[in-house]
């Protein structure tokens, strides 16, 4: 089996027996059908992009990542005494096989500390020199318990059951399960960190396999009366793991403010995980022995832990807070608000009223669970951190744990981190944030697609005015020129200026640097209704692929697999998937390029295809997601805004050219402004609706 | 004297000088790093700002002035710069009526 087919499973974890199959042959069975090779697993991206990380995500990985080998390591070596005083032949053979997943893991670890973590060539390394993983709290705080229990595992079938409780149940089912959470949600963003998602998915599934074993073997021990070795077992090892939580053997990296603040709120949550997944285990395997104990065992190993800290290095451990209170989901009120860099202004009702009914960590951080980020290939790390917290109006903490989280970034040349601006969009609407400023902009520019099919194709006139940049680039631009004539429309140049074709076959106008391009244009939308089976099923399935509307770079769009692989779509991909289909199919296709005019003007992109009754449709499915995405946006918000008309939005894609399109003959995928040498060029554009007839 | 007042002497009265100067200041809270822009200079041609900085500020400005603006009728190439959002925002054009 290829190591890509593997993924991320956490099943295993049900303790239901199958009637006639004894659960160790089934889990040597499963163990059979999910192999997987820790030297195959391909790190090359992963190495790529480490060093652009920021370095608190650095930080957080290199320690899961020693907990983890130094876990697996210590594990590979004290196995071997539970395999053989087994108490049951089949038990025997099924930790056989359990060896070797533990040799795989440290192996993996291992090559991961090597090649990622510490920088090294590819090499055999990790397969013949185990990384030793000096930083691992496990290895000096749980490390030796294990080995004590698994080396009298050979004394008794208690003390069998002892270190089997020691080693599936807590290392494996609380501790294991635990980091591995930690390095999965930081590296769970497959083009980040490919290998490591790949590998720590496969890891989660063998050690499925280990704890249902272990929970099987609980159990089958205390139908045989072990009990009470078994409870003694469990409250000694999840005191032991509380303590490896908190790591008072290593030295917490200084944090102030805001980011100390999100650190310990992430570890709260983590060490709350996984002690209630100690008390849930225990309840499952019916334990005996109450949570009120277990809890308060749990409680006592952790602030111990956390005394010693301080003890130990002369400054409180960041779950000091924890210590003193129940672990509570921390409000957002508590959060300090961020300053905004510069606000001379007397501003504090605004600065105020960011943060007032923000969403709150947890849901920005489910959020970016769903938000598809921009390819590395294809970004651009530009946008400050305080610029985009500024965008996303939330606290820098909020943007850090996204950002820890695995929301891409570099750091810049201050050490800060800087973000692509599409990310921070697209996340932004994601959220559905009212106050986010893409989301302000987004319902502002769009709102037009809530109106009436009527008042979307009545004659409508624009001023229009196009420009480059100040200071100037180049010495000229070739803008593509309006070209509203083919629908009925027309466009006056405000100094008559004459159009002809460029090198790309476009009608383009040659304007100075300094020159701004004016001019009229008068458009007219119509809606003439498809008439052709092909090409509905052509839109309902674009319509019905789960993809939605993002703002993503033009040379991705240019993707239409790469985007739709991110579950995204723009005009440019949507037309260019529905013409080649079309084409496909026969029919007379054009792409087409222009301004989508309002307020907030955007390129857009659409197709024309000559339909069954020989008229040319204009097929523009993108509206159809905008409108969702609108749609989506005002429901979040709790918006009043009425859809007045088109009440089904798939209408927007049935044969609709809206009085906002102002075409060109530009292409699907063409720039509309242009240098000399035909390269794409930054232009801005803008459109005022006039009454002033032109005509 | 502050690093705005060339451009402002002589051609504001003081009510569109305290206009010019709040929409400058949300400007430079929006964009700290930015160099000062001239009241008449395009802010998206400058790249003093993007299309979303410019929603951005926009925001700012309805939240400082309490007034808001419709983008889409008022022409969003008029507020494209300092003395634009002056008078949209404050109700002074600056340098018209000095």
């Amino acid at each position: 089996m290829n190591v890509h087919e593997i993924r991320d499973l956490e099943d295993g974890f049900d303790d239901v027996p199958e009637a006639g199959v004894s659960p160790f042959v089934k889990l040597f069975s499963r163990w059979e059908h999910q192999p997987w090779r820790a030297l195959d697993v391909n790190l090359e991206t992963d190495r790529a992009t480490w060093q652009r990380l920021p370095s608190g995500l650095r930080a957080e990985l290199h320690v899961a990542i020693c907990e983890l080998g130094a876990g697996d390591v210590s594990v590979t070596r004290l196995l071997l005494p539970l395999i053989e005083h087994a108490p049951d032949e089949s038990w025997r053979l099924y930790l056989a096989t359990q060896l070797s997943d533990e040799a795989r893991h440290a192996i993996f670890f291992g090559r991961y500390y090597d090649e990622i973590l510490s920088g090294q060539a590819p090499s055999n390394v990790a397969v013949t020199n185990h990384q030793e993983f000096d930083d691992s709290a496990y290895k000096t705080d749980f490390a030796p318990l294990l080995a004590r229990s698994v080396a009298a595992a050979g004394e008794s079938a208690a003390s069998w059951h002892y270190a089997s409780t020691m080693y599936h149940l807590v290392t494996e089912g609380v501790l294991g399960v635990a980091i591995l959470k930690i390095g999965r949600s930081l590296g769970r963003n497959p083009r980040l960190l490919p290998g490591l998602a790949e590998g720590v998915a496969a890891v989660f599934r063998d050690e499925s396999r280990h704890i249902t074993f272990g929970r099987r073997a609980a159990m089958a021990a205390l139908a045989q009366g072990h009990g009470d070795t078994i409870a003694e077992a469990y409250v000694t090892g999840i005191q032991a793991a509380a303590r490896v939580m908190v790591g008072p053997s290593r030295a917490e990296v200084p944090l102030v403010g805001l980011p100390a603040y999100q650190r310990a709120q992430q570890r709260r949550a983590r060490l709350a995980d996984a002690g209630e997944r100690a008390m849930r285990q225990a309840q499952a395997i019916g334990l005996p022995v109450t949570r009120r104990v277990l809890q308060d065992a749990w409680n006592a190993a952790r602030d111990k832990a956390v005394v010693d800290y301080a003890e130990h290095w002369g400054h409180e451990h960041s779950l000091a807070d924890a210590a003193q209170e129940t672990a509570t989901r921390p409000v957002l009120s508590s959060i300090p608000t961020i300053r905004r860099a510069g606000a001379t202004m007397s501003s504090a009702g605004f600065r105020r009223s960011a943060v007032d009914g923000t969403p709150d960590v947890e849901h920005w951080l489910a959020v970016a669970a769903r938000t598809s980020w921009i390819p590395l290939e294809h970004a651009r790390y530009d946008l400050p951190a305080t610029q985009a917290c500024a965008q996303l109006m939330v606290p820098r903490a909020t943007l850090d744990a996204l950002l820890v989280d695995g929301m891409p970034s570099a750091l810049g040349s201050d050490g800060q981190p800087l973000l692509d601006a599409h990310d921070v969009f697209n996340v932004a609407l994601d959220a559905g944030w009212r106050r986010a400023v893409p989301v302000v902009g987004f319902r502002s520019a769009m709102r037009w697609l809530a109106a009436p099919i009527d008042e979307l194709v009545t004659r409508r006139q624009w001023q229009v005015s196009i420009a480059g940049p100040q200071p100037a680039e180049v010495s000229e631009l070739l803008i593509a020129v309006p070209d509203p004539e083919r629908h009925g429309g027309c466009y006056v140049d405000a100094h008559a200026r004459r159009a002809g074709p460029s090198a790309d076959g476009v009608e383009r106008v040659r304007i100075a640097a300094d020159e701004t391009l004016r001019g009229r244009a008068t458009v007219r939308g119509n809606h003439t209704p498809i008439r052709a089976p092909e090409i509905r099923r052509a839109v309902d399935d674009l319509l019905g692929a789960d993809l939605r509307w993002a703002k993503v770079p033009l040379t991705l769009q240019r993707c239409s697999d790469a985007i739709e692989r991110l579950g995204y779509t723009t005009c440019v991909s949507t037309s260019a998937r529905i013409a080649t289909r079309l084409s496909a199919e026969g029919f007379e296709v054009t792409t087409h390029r222009g301004w989508l005019m309002g307020a907030l003007a955007n390129a857009h992109s659409w197709i024309e295809v000559r339909d069954e009754d020989g008229c040319v449709k204009v097929v523009d499915p993108i509206l159809v997601l905008l409108r969702r995405r609108l749609e989506a946006l005002e429901r979040t918000v709790g918006s009043t805004l009425s859809i007045r008309g088109i009440p089904a939005p798939e209408l927007l894609a049935d044969g609709l050219l809206v009085n906002r399109v102002l075409s060109t003959t530009a292409s699907y995928d063409s720039d509309l402004a242009v240098d000399a040498s035909g390269t794409g060029r930054f232009v801005v554009s803008n459109f005022r609706p006039t009454t002033e007839d032109h005509r | 004297m502050t690093p705005y007042e060339s451009q402002l002497q002589g051609r504001l009265a003081p009510a569109s000088e305290e206009a010019v100067e709040a929409v400058l200041a949300c400007i430079a809270a929006i964009r700290p790093d930015s160099t000062p822009p001239a009241i008449t200079e395009d802010l998206i041609r400058a790249r003093t700002i993007d299309s979303i900085g410019f929603v951005e500020l926009l925001f700012v400005l309805e939240e400082r002035s309490g007034r808001a603006v419709d983008l889409e009728a008022t022409g969003a190439e008029r507020l494209h710069t300092v003395s634009g959002l002056a008078e949209q925002f404050f109700g002074t054009r600056g340098g018209d009526d000095a």
